[in-house]
């Protein structure tokens, strides 16, 4: 019985999808095929070499040390947690309008990679935090506003992760949209409230020096690529997961 | 420098770790379609 792999909607709440044809087009097999052919190596060598310039590259910063380096791999996290949450946002807006199953898909398989760099940027931060300011944590607003946005979509993939229907997929759909919401409040979190955490000064004088700042933009270009990559193979799954409840249904 | 490759190796687990589960899962659903 294979009920457990395939996608858990309820036979008699299913949609007119799942469907034994992949609702993304271009993410058959054989594009998609072509697509990590490219995408793999390219995310690899970049990866590795925002990893070389992290380590080697950027210079040694004068107060917190090798500490500081850690920063390379946790604001590209960041970065790439809010686009999975504005891509959830975005499929849950386009599936509670148009109905579609590509698009609340999509919002699933977005989110399940953003509470992972989430995880990514609440793990390495306290490591950094530990270093920098002595303590693993403190309820600072943008580690607290940070953190209520992990739970948001913890909670958003522990309703999936239930057996489904079509009434939680759109009830997920507006928690993505609404969870959404707690993105920019981190992002003015911290200039509207006193703050420890440090505001981050790219292209200011005074701000991240040359070196730094384009490792930096390298770090955020390979998690860029990680997250397509990864996205890719997800909506992938969710697409096999419907044709296996398809053939299933149609055995009976 | 501790702190530094703890952060990495933190992430490196997560990714790898996300990676294999993805492949798993991918996995079994192409082998149950086979089998249907």
């Amino acid at each position: 019985m294979q009920t457990s792999l395939a996608y858990p909607y309820a036979k008699e709440n299913a949609p007119a999808q799942p469907t034994a044809q992949p609702y993304w087009k271009f993410l058959g097999d054989e594009t998609a095929r072509k697509i990590y052919r490219v995408l793999a190596p390219l995310t690899f060598l970049v990866i590795a070499g925002a990893l070389y310039m992290a380590v080697w590259y950027a210079p040694r910063e004068a107060t917190m040390g090798d500490a500081q380096r850690i920063f390379y791999f946790h604001v590209p996290s960041a970065w790439i947690g809010f686009l999975a949450f504005f891509v959830v946002f975005v499929a849950g807006v386009l599936y509670l309008w148009k109905g579609a199953r590509k698009w609340d898909a999509l919002a699933l398989a977005s989110a399940e990679i953003g509470v992972m760099f989430t995880t990514l940027v609440l793990l390495t931060g306290p490591i950094w935090a530990k270093a920098a300011w002595g303590a693993f944590w403190v309820w600072d607003a943008r580690l607290t506003t940070t953190l209520i946005l992990w739970f948001i979509y913890i909670g958003y993939l522990t309703l999936r992760s239930t057996v489904d229907d079509i009434r939680k997929a759109r009830l997920a759909a507006v928690l993505g949209i609404v969870g959404f919401l707690d993105v920019p409040v981190i992002y003015i979190s911290v200039t509207i409230w006193r703050t420890q955490h440090p505001t981050l000064v790219v292209n200011e004088p005074g701000g991240l020096e040359p070196a730094m700042r384009a490792t930096l933009m390298v770090a955020l270009a390979s998690f860029t690529l990680l997250y397509t990559f990864l996205l890719v193979a997800r909506i992938r799954l969710e697409q096999k997961r419907d044709a296996l409840a398809s053939k299933l249904a149609q055995e009976g | 420098m501790l702190n530094m490759l703890a952060a990495y190796a933190v992430i490196a687990v997560l990714l790898v770790g996300y990676g294999i589960s993805l492949w798993r899962r991918t996995r079994a659903v192409n082998r149950a379609l086979e089998r249907e």
